[in-house]
């Protein structure tokens, strides 16, 4: 029989995390708009957390788009629907798919990597080293990571989206005879403002998110070496569940502004 | 007076410091994590050129205690003046100034793994232009590599050097800002023998080289030994005795005696 | 160093080519809902909007010519929307061009059509507002052929209703055959009796020759028997036109003596009424003969015909429609295995 305590004990835990997560989150916008800029750290982590994804966000976007158009050509065509084919697949991968599953993809690449890279700094006192040295940090490690990753996962989103898109067009090139001008323009017509900027918008969010909930777990490591496996591992896990709420968020009030 | 004179100011007082005045004093410190209490009234006086190390079993606070002192951590109570300051009451731009001329050699050493050696170098410089006191910055990193004899490791990067190495480009970018003391958290923990033995000799040089004070922190009674001009032993939170290595190692009392039972 | 601008390099790229990525794509939304180049806007006035929305293609002579801005109410029944146009398509669209609502495709989004008017008219300017009149969309198509399977209904309701009739003595055609003053006046003329069963020899001959016309397919009535049950009706009521020949004729044998003297007169009213039939005279000739009701009636079928026909059109526009391209196929495949069958 679990006792009515441990339930007790885990919702407290949840809203300690909550209340830290939004005060990490907090200090955040205090001290990202405050001077000295770490310019030079955040192009660096731009590079690392932007262009080095790319690959990677790229090869999912194209398989996503293949197989997206592959299993969706069968049940189209049985509603004799086959035309709406590019139409279809470039709204739903320009306003959902794209973004979430980069997202996810950088939550699993970049939300780990951020959460092991600053877990070990702690551990091994790096961090401690920088506050030492007169450098912030919070300001050197943290902001610059959630900046980079603000900024760049748009990008990595749009890129996945224009893959994900020519994957599609091969799809259908081989199997249906579309030319490339054909597939975009029909793509093209059919995605309104209110499919891209809302989920480009998003896509920040997702970047957000990934990058405070990876610096987060990372920068509160403790309990050595295991702490920061544990950092990685949970931030990756948080960060999956909270872009599925921002999804949400995000698809309410595209729905009241857009009225789709 | 604006303030880059305010800083020359502080900069020239702590270099023609008062040996009479001691550079960190502390006054029963108290520090608690929730319930355990770690130091229990803990006093300390640090001179100019003194090498004071804290030996004490592991979880007694000494790495605590330093991380106090650069404020890493804060006390729960008691008084603690660095270089005349209470650090406690200061704001983030005058204590990063003091923390400027107190080094910390991390027991870890707690390199940047994704910089070199030279990017790790120049890191505490970009904070404190004024500490380069008018030098090149090539040339003050030149300087500390040469100091630890590790000259050829500038382009490496911390994963490719070994322990010994690691602690030694630790060493050099404490040194980098030439500090007035410097804090060493287990400077030999994790070395083999000879290793250590190597890095006590460096420290040695060191402090005769640039004429720092040095409080060490250590179980290695070895290196208490050979670097000690005195020694305080912590034991439940306090400084349960005070003396050189010979006079402790000398002493009846078998809570001393306890720590010199390998030497 | 040099590894260093690499990789600013390198991110740089990165960075421009996802912000041209996002650029064309915004540009290339924006094209199509005309919010760079020059534009203008017309409006027109309409009484549905068939789920017309903002942003929806407007389109001149097929070609998609700009975006709905705005649709707004002008008074309980009319709503206006405003369009923006390119610039280009400016002057060709005249003033007495005239809008239209209908949806791309069976199902596809609802668009504003513009069609050219006489194409007299000066080009449009800035702000004008166009004529429009409602669009027919498939569920007009579906309800002109729901009336057009109503009118048929009413039809063989009317024919029933007039074989009814005739059935139970009532209109022109029973009067004329069954009158009793005529009978009467048949009766009197037995003494010609001679001659009257020489005209009834005749007029059976002529009965039998209208019949035969039917049944070659002159006239109308081929046309009614394409339905078994008006075939039917009309058998009945030509057999009931046979039987009522033979009673009302009783009679005429019965009073054969009392009424001699008015037999010529008679006979010859008969005669007249029997040429009246063959001339195609009357409202029970006018039924089996085709002069001008008969010809509207034609007229129905022709139109039935027409309106079956385009039905067909319609399919068979269906039938190379992508959405129902599969379900044809399916068909035509299903019908060609039961040819096979069949053969074999």
């Amino acid at each position: 029989m679990p006792n009515k305590s441990i339930y007790f004990s885990g919702l407290m835990n949840y809203f300690e995390e909550t209340g830290k997560v939004t005060l990490f989150a907090i200090r955040f916008f205090k001290e990202a708009f405050k001077p000295p800029y770490e310019w030079k750290e955040l192009i660096r982590q731009c590079y690392l957390i932007g262009y080095q994804s790319l690959v990677l966000v790229a090869i999912t976007g194209f398989i996503m788009g293949l197989v997206l158009d592959l299993q969706t050509r069968p049940t189209m065509i049985e509603f004799g629907a086959e035309s709406y084919m590019p139409s279809m697949i470039g709204i739903s991968i320009v306003r959902e798919i794209g973004p979430v599953i980069t997202a996810l993809i950088c939550a699993g690449k970049i939300g780990s990597g951020i959460g092991a890279e600053l877990g070990s700094m702690r551990v091994t006192e790096q961090i401690d080293a920088m506050e030492v040295s007169g450098t912030n940090p919070f300001k050197f490690l943290v902001v610059t990571r959630i900046w980079a990753t603000t900024l760049m996962l748009p990008i990595l989103v749009i890129m996945a989206d224009a893959v994900g898109l020519f994957g599609s067009w091969i799809v259908e090139n081989l199997k249906g005879d579309v030319t490339f001008a054909l597939f975009f323009n029909q793509v093209f017509n059919n995605i309104e403002f209110g499919d891209l900027i809302p989920s480009t918008i998003k896509s920040f969010f997702f970047g957000f998110a990934i990058g405070l909930i990876g610096c987060y777990k990372g920068y509160y490591t403790s309990k050595g070496t295991a702490g920061v496996g544990a950092a990685a591992n949970t931030a990756v896990v948080v960060a999956s569940l909270l872009l599925f709420v921002f999804d949400l968020i995000a698809v309410l009030i595209t729905d009241i502004f857009y009225e789709i | 007076m604006n303030q880059q004179d305010k800083i020359r100011e502080e900069l020239a007082l702590i270099e023609n410091w008062d040996p009479a005045i001691p550079l960190i004093e502390i006054e029963d410190m108290r520090k608690a994590f929730g319930d355990h209490e770690v130091l229990k009234g803990f006093n300390l006086k640090l001179f100019d050129k003194e090498n004071l190390v804290i030996v004490g079993k592991s979880g007694s606070g000494k790495s605590v205690l330093l991380k106090c002192i650069v404020q890493l951590e804060s006390m729960d109570s008691g008084m603690l003046k660095v270089l005349g300051q209470d650090i406690a009451e200061l704001d983030h731009e005058k204590l990063d100034r003091i923390r400027a001329n107190v080094g910390f050699l991390f027991q870890g050493s707690a390199l940047y793994d994704s910089m070199t050696v030279r990017e790790n170098l120049q890191f505490p410089l970009r904070r404190h232009p004024e500490r380069r006191r008018g030098d090149e910055e090539s040339s003050l990193i030149l300087d500390a590599l040469k100091s630890v004899g590790l000259v050829d490791a500038i382009d490496l990067m911390p994963s490719e050097l070994s322990g010994g190495m690691k602690r030694r480009i630790a060493l050099a970018r404490t040194l980098i800002l030439r500090p007035k003391i410097i804090l060493y958290d287990e400077p030999t923990s994790g070395l083999d023998p000879i290793t250590s033995k190597e890095i006590i000799e460096l420290i040695l040089e060191i402090q005769q080289e640039y004429g720092t004070a040095s409080l060490i922190i250590t179980h290695d009674m070895d290196c208490a030994r050979v670097i000690s001009n005195r020694m305080i032993i912590l034991v439940n939170g306090i400084n349960y005795a005070e003396g050189t290595y010979h006079e402790l190692l000398n002493s009846k009392d078998s809570n001393i005696r306890a720590f010199f039972k390998g030497a | 160093m040099a590894q260093k601008i690499k990789h600013t390099i390198r991110l740089g790229i990165f960075v421009t080519v996802g912000a041209i990525l996002f650029t064309l794509s915004v540009y290339s939304i924006g094209n199509r809902q005309n919010l760079f180049g020059k534009r203008y806007r017309i409006s027109t006035l309409i009484n549905n909007a068939y789920g017309l929305q903002v942003g929806n293609n407007v389109r001149y002579t097929g070609i998609t010519v700009g975006s709905v801005e705005r649709i707004s109410f002008r008074n309980d029944s009319t709503l206006k929307v405003d369009m923006i146009l390119d610039d280009e398509v400016k002057d060709y669209i005249k003033k007495d061009a005239i809008a239209s609502i209908s949806t791309d495709g069976l199902v596809g989004n609802v668009i504003v059509n513009i069609t050219p008017g006489s194409g007299n008219g000066r080009p449009i300017n800035n702000g004008d507002i166009i004529e429009s009149y409602s669009r027919t969309d498939p569920n007009d198509l579906l309800n002109s052929l729901g009336n057009t399977n109503e009118n048929i209904a009413l039809l063989s309701l009317n024919l029933l209703e007039i074989t009814e009739k005739i059935n139970d003595g009532e209109g022109t055609v029973s009067r004329l055959i069954g009158d009793a003053q005529m009978a009467n006046e048949v009766a009197k003329s037995l003494s010609n009796m001679q001659t009257v069963t020489k005209h009834l020899i005749t007029m059976s001959e002529q009965l039998n020759y209208s019949i035969k016309q039917i049944s070659e397919g002159n006239g109308l009535l081929p046309y009614l028997l394409h339905d078994n049950t008006i075939q039917h009706q009309m058998e009945s009521f030509i057999s009931n036109l046979d039987s009522l020949i033979i009673e009302e004729n009783k009679p005429v044998m019965a009073n054969l003596k009392t009424a001699s003297e008015d037999v010529t007169v008679a006979t010859n009213e008969l005669k007249i009424v029997l040429e009246t039939l063959n001339k195609g005279e009357g409202s029970a000739t006018t039924i089996l003969r085709d002069t001008a009701v008969a010809q509207d009636l034609k007229d129905v079928f022709r139109n039935l015909n027409e309106g079956t026909a385009r039905f067909n059109e319609n399919m068979e526009a269906l039938k190379h429609n992508f959405l129902f391209k599969k379900y044809f196929k399916k068909q035509e495949k299903e019908r060609k295995k039961q040819e096979k069958k069949s053969k074999s």
